[in-house]
């Protein structure tokens, strides 16, 4: 791409994962920032504002890199950004690569391949307090004299040393290219490893007399955390600060949701006194504002889990986490990167799913966003507790474990249960010829987590949340409101006025009955009933068909469904117990009871297993790059639901329990 | 470093506490390009940290956690302590 000049200068922000990148560029840039793909691969992209002298620049934050020879979709991101192959992205005017002080042999052997591209060169010096506490006292004036570029020692977490590096970013522009390191010329050999040698030889030649170490390795106060987190105990501590973590994810957040869907809810229904009585306040009421509050209602917790995963992540436990986890995943053929993604999921399978971003090789990361989808996740709970209040008996187990909170327990194993053979399935057949995970990982040395990083982290993540599931759930809400409303018949109306001026004390439980009745005349109901017959083997009617059916964009909207077809009158706090009332009283047309033990089973199973989340469908499209992968999760899943919730219903009919 | 004997062994069977030095690498080139960018270079120091699995290392200045599978192809030689 040829530089025009009223084009904006733009620069490159290069280096190893876990030196402080993320931190400098959120110091440089703050919230002036635009996130993207890369066309045609899932890397996520980082762009913002600085200020350089007056004028704004445009600063790319690569991903974080160990080499510009690929070994991941991120580090081909990179080289290829640098030499200015991607169509999106301005070839880079100055790269600022940014080296780790505390680790800087690794730094340079990256430095000595930008140092090859070209372009002017600014490093940053960052860590320096790091690599005083291991005993390394580095000499940044000597450094530049060697490298022949400008060397600024910052502290990006502090945001010290940033004026002195735009300084010197702003001279690179338009200087001369920074000059090459001078390797011994070996590109040419059919054997990696010499040039890899011959870097390392010239970063070590280069920081002869520039870092002073100790004569023996220093303990570090990071390693002498890890003898206590990263060792026997460490395992227990760290499940310790998940169940922690969600703890705090379910109960504190639970106010505010509430709040927002009642907040959403007096809003519905201020809008609809203003409204006259008819499509348009139901499209705006039941259709719009609805479609709102469930993602709205969903925030905070999805919120909550950023901010919490970018704490841990920032600090350096999570790859601690990674690590100690790695045990168990090796044996399903994944790693111990799959494990926040996953546990991610037991909130949302939408940032588990974005959280699959970490792992570096693609075989394990589409493996996992196939399985994220199983975890159960928080939208099926609601199912389970009116299933389980309503048909499960309140018994003791064992004179100490309640019976209903072993069926619930039950239910989140089910889906931790069936993702492993399908993980393992999903390894064998469809990603065969996909290289096998390769689990080396940095363990970086602990900080205190930035705040400014994790929350500009997190808010951005939370943003694109509810910008791309948001827009489709309410999209889909419009779609299942028209599917549920019309045709909507005029005949129904006048029927149910009549009745309510024959008895105006009845008034709520007959404007339920007529809520019910044109929910049963719908488009959605008459599928329920067509489809009938095929639902039969699993103990379900057309109405428990059709809350299935209206569940499939988004499964929460299941207590909601059921609640109008089973002409439930919605008074606020009571509506669950007058839900499993109603659910106990609904019979079949011959006066035998609907629902059973059985049933409630074979329902509960088709909910745990089931694809109900369109959101979740094009979040995997986005991060896999393709509608197969949606499209698989679908069948699979869908398919999977039905047969175990055929076999649960048989099953437990078998057992006398229907 | 002295080395009189020039022993050397996979990083899967040092000692933890022992340090060494790395000799060479014998795991594939795929997977010795990668150990060798995140520092795993002839002549680099190496110490088991904790030999659980996988492995927690210190290579030069990073801490690096490795599968056993991929340690045995480091081939590392014990750095013999000189006596007090």
């Amino acid at each position: 791409m040829s530089a025009s000049p009223e084009r904006r200068p733009c620069l490159a922000l290069v280096g190893n994962p876990n030196a402080g990148k993320t931190t400098l560029f959120n110091a440089l840039t703050g919230l002036a920032q635009h996130t993207g793909n890369y066309p045609g691969v899932t890397v996520e992209w980082h762009a913002g504002d600085w200020r350089l002298g007056g004028a704004d620049a445009s600063l790319v934050d690569l991903p974080g890199a160990y080499s510009l020879k690929p070994h991941s979709e991120d580090e081909a991101v990179v080289r290829d950004v640098l030499q200015g192959k991607v169509d999106s992205c301005p070839r880079p005017d100055v790269v600022v690569a940014l080296l780790d002080a505390s680790n800087l042999e690794r730094s340079l052997y990256l430095l000595s391949q930008v140092l090859e591209l070209g372009l002017p060169v600014v490093v940053a010096l960052n860590m320096v307090d790091v690599a005083a506490s291991k005993g390394l006292l580095v000499d940044a004036e000597k450094l530049s004299e060697r490298l022949c570029v400008p060397v600024c020692p910052i502290r990006a977490n502090r945001r010290q040393g940033l004026e002195a590096l735009a300084q010197a970013a702003q001279a690179a522009l338009g200087s001369r290219p920074a000059p090459r390191p001078d390797l011994w010329r070996q590109e040419h050999t059919p054997q990696g490893d010499v040039v890899v040698a011959t870097r390392y030889a010239w970063a070590r030649r280069v920081l002869a007399g520039v870092v002073q170490r100790p004569s023996t390795a220093v303990v570090t106060a990071s390693d002498r955390i890890d003898r206590v987190l990263a060792r026997r105990w460490g395992l227990l501590i760290f499940l310790a600060v998940v169940a922690l973590v969600f703890q705090g994810l379910f109960s504190w957040t639970q106010p505010l949701s509430d709040g927002i869907s009642s907040a959403v809810g007096s809003l519905g229904a201020w809008v609809g006194s203003w409204l006259p009585e008819g499509v348009l306040r139901s499209l705006v009421v039941d259709g719009a504002l609805a479609g709102v509050g469930a993602v709205l209602s969903f925030t905070p917790q999805i919120a909550l889990l950023f901010i919490f995963m970018a704490a841990l992540e920032d600090c350096g436990y999570m790859a601690r986490g990674a690590y100690l986890m790695d045990r168990f995943f090796s044996k399903l053929g994944l790693s111990g990167q799959s494990f926040i993604p996953l546990l991610s999921s037991f909130a949302c399978a939408v940032p588990g799913i974005m959280a699959t971003r970490t792992i570096s090789n693609r075989r394990e990361r589409l493996t996992v966003m196939l399985v994220a989808p199983l975890m159960s996740c928080s939208a099926r709970l609601p199912v389970y507790t009116i299933m389980i209040g309503a048909f499960v008996p309140a018994r003791r187990v064992a004179g100490l474990l309640n019976l209903q909170g072993l069926v619930l327990m039950a239910f989140y194993l089910l889906g931790i249960l069936v993702a492993i053979p399908v993980s393992l399935l999903a390894q064998r057949l469809l990603l065969r010829k996909a290289a096998p995970t390769l689990f080396v990982m940095e363990l970086p040395s602990y900080k205190w987590p930035d705040p400014r990083t994790v929350l500009i982290r997190s808010w951005l993540k939370a943003k694109a949340f509810v910008v791309t599931a948001g827009t489709f759930i309410f999209c889909i809400s419009l779609l299942v409101w028209g599917l549920a409303y019309f045709p909507h018949p005029g005949s129904i109306h006048q029927r149910y006025q009549g009745l309510q001026a024959a008895a105006p004390e009845q008034a709520a439980p007959l404007a339920a009955q007529e809520a019910g009745e044109y929910l049963r005349q719908s488009l959605i109901g008459r599928a329920g009933k067509a489809l009938e017959p095929a639902f039969i083997p699993l103990g379900w009617d057309w109405r428990i068909t059709m809350a299935a059916l209206a569940s499939f964009p988004a499964r929460e909207v299941v207590i909601a469904t059921l609640g109008t077809i089973f002409n439930v009158a919605e008074e606020g706090e009571g509506e669950h117990l007058k839900l499993s009332e109603s659910l106990r009283q609904a019979a079949w047309p011959d006066g035998r009871p609907l629902f059973n033990l059985a049933v409630a089973l074979s329902l509960m199973v088709f909910f745990g297993l089931c694809a109900q989340c369109a959101s979740t469908l094009v979040v995997l499209r986005q991060e896999s790059g393709s509608w197969a992968w949606p499209a698989l999760t679908f069948t699979y899943m869908t398919s999977l639901a039905y047969i175990c919730a055929w076999a649960a219903y048989q099953g437990s009919r078998m057992l006398g329990w229907a | 470093m002295e080395n009189p004997k020039d022993i050397d062994i996979s990083l899967a069977e040092l000692k933890p506490g022992i340090k060494a030095g790395i000799v060479c690498m014998e795991c594939g080139e795929e997977v010795s390009q990668r150990l060798q960018e995140l520092g795993f270079v002839a002549g680099a120091e190496i110490e088991v940290l904790d030999a659980g699995c996988p492995l927690l290392v210190r290579v030069g200045d990073a801490r690096i956690c490795l599968r056993e599978a991929h340690a045995q192809g480091v081939r590392v030689s014990p750095v013999v302590e000189a006596r007090p």
